[in-house]
Formats: structure tokens, sequence, C-alpha cells
């Protein structure tokens, strides 16, 4: 079974997309800040991590070139989640390392085809 | 025989009073205004107890009695000197007998007017020979609205069969008064409405004449519409997870009603974001990806995409498209925003018929455009109409706005990504017979001039 840790500061954010992705066959942790997400994406080891971008402290881009200048945690997929439609956002997020984005409100049937994608090359598809 | 000679009596007293009743009912309900009932009601009393003067106080919003030039005097010159008198006493809660009754929400009687300690009443009354004054409550949900008062020439007490008469009269006063309140309300609502759209259209046209409030407008209306769309998510969210969830468990009445909530939280996020687009397109900060658009693929792509919709109205939708139309070098994103919008648009003005996306070159000598025909079967529109149609937030009309749903939004936005790429649009519509709009755009879309900052190729992703 596929593990997917979600960090994104906004409660019902993490409720709503836990109980997407549970219903779904895949099993959640989840992170209120980039700080907890670094250290359960240390400490659990995800298959693929789903990242808000405005969190707050330390957000979601800073959080992304983090975990893939780590040699720990480079493998990981990372899907940006952003608020906006802004190619400039997306441009950034590709910059920082992001392996794909997924813009609010998220559509699951098409975030799952993109998780889908990214474990499917490492055999991890639920 | 003095039995039934007093039985008699009674039965024409009661079918009198009977016919009072129903018709002072039936009266006060034909009245266009509260003030015409009230009136009704004053003319209707004095006829059947003969009593010379009537007229009401009506009670304000803030709960005090105010005077009404509702009076029935039955012979003006003889009682207006009561009349101005009346007029002149200083009216307050709990004092006098209309503020008593006021106070008490109840039917009140005075006699002695002529030794009333008013001087100026006593001497009218004097004068013309009223002696007493009864008083009505009219109630709204147990608040006097009204209180009616009239006087009289004799000092006997009221009969109880009257004061049940009065009081029913009263509480039918205060349905009809209550009614019309709903009416008043839904005139000065409609008003409301009225005067908020011209409102928006000054707005529109202020715009143009200034350029930093404009902006600064339209930088708001980008913030405020981004902090709508956290919460809209989270309902858009949760409410398609417990409908997947109720689904899942076969809960229909439920999925149903999800689905409406679902269905309104789409709507509301997609005027949402044609707010922040049309704010964004106007101050300039639109981004424009320039990239190769296979326009056969396109349009294909746009019609599978919209036949649900049209199933749902029984509409049909037909593409003609050569396929060797060719590709433009455009924002393939800002061509489908608007190809959508003028479909949508003509899918939701459209009862079972056609709407038709005709696709084609611009003749030679020039070829140099691609233009797009969009031509519905359905209830067209009036010249004045389309003059109006672009600016945001106008509407055919009101009716048709609430029978289709949705804002002009769509279409002001819909000109601005044609201006952006170079292009425009135009319409041709009959009043019952259809519509069409030819949007129009270059073959090659303008540079915009904010590209030149951006180098890395752009990817373009579906907005929202």
């Amino acid at each position: 079974m596929a593990k997917i840790l979600v960090v994104d500061d906004t409660e019902n954010n993490r409720i709503l997309i836990t109980r997407q992705l549970q219903r779904r066959g895949y099993q959640v942790l989840t992170a209120n800040d980039a700080f907890a997400g670094l250290a359960l994406a240390k400490t659990k080891e995800p298959d693929l991590i789903l990242m808000d971008i405005g969190l707050p402290g330390m957000d979601g881009y800073d959080a992304t070139r983090q975990l893939k200048g780590n040699s720990g945690t480079r493998t990981i997929p990372v899907i940006a989640l952003t608020a906006h439609a802004l190619p400039s956002d997306q441009d950034a997020s590709v910059a920082a390392g992001c392996d794909d984005y997924e813009i609010k409100p998220i559509d699951f049937p098409r975030l799952c085809k993109k998780i889908d994608g990214l474990l499917a090359s490492t055999h991890l598809a639920p | 025989l003095f039995n039934s000679t007093s039985v008699i009596e009674t039965l024409e007293r009661k079918s009198a009073e009977l016919d009072f009743l129903r018709g002072t009912t039936h009266s006060i309900q034909q009245a266009d205004t509260s003030e015409g009932a009230i009136h009704r009601i004053i003319e209707h009393v004095c006829a059947f107890t003969r009593w010379p003067v009537g007229h009401a106080y009506i009670v304000s919003s803030d709960g005090h009695l105010r005077r009404t030039p509702l009076w029935h005097l039955n012979d003006p010159a003889l009682f207006e000197p009561l009349r101005k008198s009346i007029d002149e006493l200083p009216i307050a809660d709990g004092i006098g007998l209309a503020g008593k009754v006021l106070e008490l929400a109840e039917a009140q009687w005075v006699r002695g007017l002529h030794e009333n300690r008013h001087a100026t009443i006593a001497e009218a009354a004097k004068t013309i020979g009223i002696t007493s004054a009864f008083a009505f409550p009219v109630s709204v949900n147990l608040s006097v609205k009204a209180v009616l008062e009239f006087f009289c020439q004799s000092d006997d007490a009221p009969e109880q069969s009257f004061l049940e008469m009065m009081s029913t009269l009263c509480i039918q006063l205060g349905r009809t008064l209550e009614r019309q309140q709903m009416t008043e309300l839904e005139a000065t609502n409609r008003e409301l409405a009225a005067s908020n759209m011209r409102l928006q259209q000054a707005v529109v046209v202020a715009r143009q004449s200034s350029p930093t409030d404009e902006r600064e407008r339209d930088r708001f209306l980008t913030n405020m519409g981004h902090e709508f769309r956290t919460p809209l998510t989270t309902i858009l969210g949760f409410s398609e997870l417990l409908l997947a969830e109720a689904e899942s468990t076969g809960q229909k009445g439920q999925c149903e009603d999800l689905a409406r909530i679902h269905d309104a939280a789409t709507r509301l996020l997609e005027l949402v974001n044609g707010i922040i687009d049309l704010a964004r397109v106007q101050t300039h900060e639109l981004e424009v990806n320039i990239e190769e658009v296979d326009v056969l693929r396109l349009v294909q792509g746009l019609s599978e995409s919209m036949q649900a919709r049209f199933q749902e109205k029984t509409n049909v939708l037909k593409v003609n498209c050569a396929s060797d139309i060719g590709a433009m070098h455009t924002d393939s994103q800002k061509i489908l925003q608007c190809l959508t919008q003028l479909i949508t648009n003509a899918n939701k003005f459209t009862e079972a018929g056609v709407v038709e996306l005709n696709v084609n070159r611009a003749p030679e000598p020039t070829d140099d455009r691609i233009i797009f025909r969009v031509t519905d079967t359905g209830i067209g529109m009036t010249q004045e109409q389309v003059a109006r149609l672009f600016q945001p937030f106008s509407q055919v009309d009101g009716s048709a706005a609430r029978r289709h749903g949705g804002m002009g939004l769509g279409l002001a936005l819909t000109e601005n990504l044609a201006k952006l790429l170079g292009g425009d649009i135009r319409i041709d519509s009959l009043l019952g017979e259809g519509t069409t709009f030819f949007l129009e755009l270059p073959l090659k879309a303008p540079s915009p001039s904010r590209a030149a900052q951006d180098q890395t190729p752009i990817t373009t992703l579906p907005y929202g």
C-alpha cells in the first residue's frame, strides 16, 4: 500500500485529502508545516509527497528544494499543490524540483492519475 | 308576537353586521396600498356606525405613532376644527387615546370629550356635539402597526358584538398590511436591484475615466477573489467527498442534495475565477502563453468536453472544422476559455435546439485569421441588448437571468481575452431567432509585452 505524506497548513485540506486518498486505498500521513513535513519525510519514508506551496515559515518550494537536496529523500516524488493557475507558479514548482503540480481545488481523479503515474515508476501504485 | 318581532330585528341586525363584515373585508383586500386599505376600513366603519369622524395613526418602524392624512369627515366644513385640534395634539406613547391603544394593544373608549383637559378638543367637541371616541389597534404579528380612532355623537357604551366585529376587521386589516408590506418590500428590492445594476454600469463607465482607481479596484477584486477561493474550495471538496461516500453507501436522497451543493459551489467558483480573470486581464496581469496550436485538435477536444452539458439540456452541439485548417501561434487555453464561454452561453439560452461551431480561415487574400462562429437557435436579442452585452454584470434582462443563471461577466472576459490575442468578437442576433457570435483571431497572436521577461517555455494548464 503506497504511503503518501500530505503537507498542508489548512486542517480542512488535510482532512479532505486524507479521506479522499484513504478511500482510494492509499495510506496517508499528514504534516501541518514544512518542518514537520521534512521530519516525517526522513523518518517515515513516504512513497510520495503532496506539498502545499503556501506554507507559513518555510514555503513548499523551499521544503521541496531541501527534500531534493537530501540523499535520503531525493527520490521521493513531490506533487506541488498550488492555489493559482498562474504559469509563474507552475514554473516555480518545476524549478524547485517538484515532479508535478495540482491546482486547487483538487480534482481527485486527476490527482490520483498523477500519483499513480509517479508511483508506477517505482512500482508502488495501490 | 312580541318575541317574533324581536327575533326578526335580531336577525336583521345580524344580517347587516354580516354584510358589514363581508363588505369591509372584501374592500380592504382589494386595496392597492396599505394606506388605501386603512382608508377603506375607516370609510366602512363610519358608514356602518354613522360615526361622523374617523382617522388613523400609523406606527413607524421605530415603534412610535405617526400622524397620517387618512381622515374621514362626514361634513368637512363642520368637523374641520376637530381635525385641526387633533392634528395639533402632541402624540406620545401611552398618552392620549391612540397612545394608550398602542401601549395596551387593545381597543379603548373615552367619553365626556366636551370636558376634555385639552381645551381645543373640548371646545371643538362642544361646538359639533362630539362626546366620545373609540380607538382600535391593528396588529401584525402581535405588534401594533396602526391605530384607528373614531369620534361619535353619543355617549352609549359599545356593544360586545360590535367590539368583536371590529376585532375581526382589524385582524383582516393587519393581514392585508402584512401582505402589502411584503409586496412593498419586493418592490423595494426590485428597485434596489435595478439601482445596483445602474451602479455597476456606472462603475464600468467610471473605470474608463480613472485608470488609477481602476487598477486599484481590479487588484482589490483579485485579492478578494483569492480570499473567496479558500473557503469555496473547502465547500467543494467536502461536498464532493460526501457525495462519493453517499454514492458508495447507496444513499440516493443525500446524493441529490450533495450534488446540488456541489453544483452551486462550482458555479460560485467559476464566477470568482471569472472576476479574478477579468480583473487580471484589465490590469494586464494575465500572462499570454504563445505556442503552436492544432486548431482541429483543440476544437475536437472542446466538443468532447462540452457533450455532457448539451445532453443535460437536450441540445445538440455540431462542430464543423476542415481537417486541413492548420495551426495557429497563440494561447490555446485562452481560446478554449473564449469558446467554452460562447458555447456555454449558447447552450444556456437554447432549449431543445442546435448550437453550431463553425471554424474557418479568413478568405483570401488576407488568410491571416481564423473565424470561430458560434450559432444558436435560442431566444436571440434586440440591438439594444446586444449593445449592452459586453459590459461586465450586464444581462439581457432580469427574468432571463433568473431562468438561465449566471452573469454577463463571462462575455466581458471573453471580449477582453479575444483582444489580448489580437482578435475581436462580433455578434449577429435577432430576437426570437437566435444569435451568432464571431470570434476572429489572428493566426499569430501579438507577442505580449511581458513575455520578453520570461524566457522559459511555459506549460499551460486548464484554469481552476
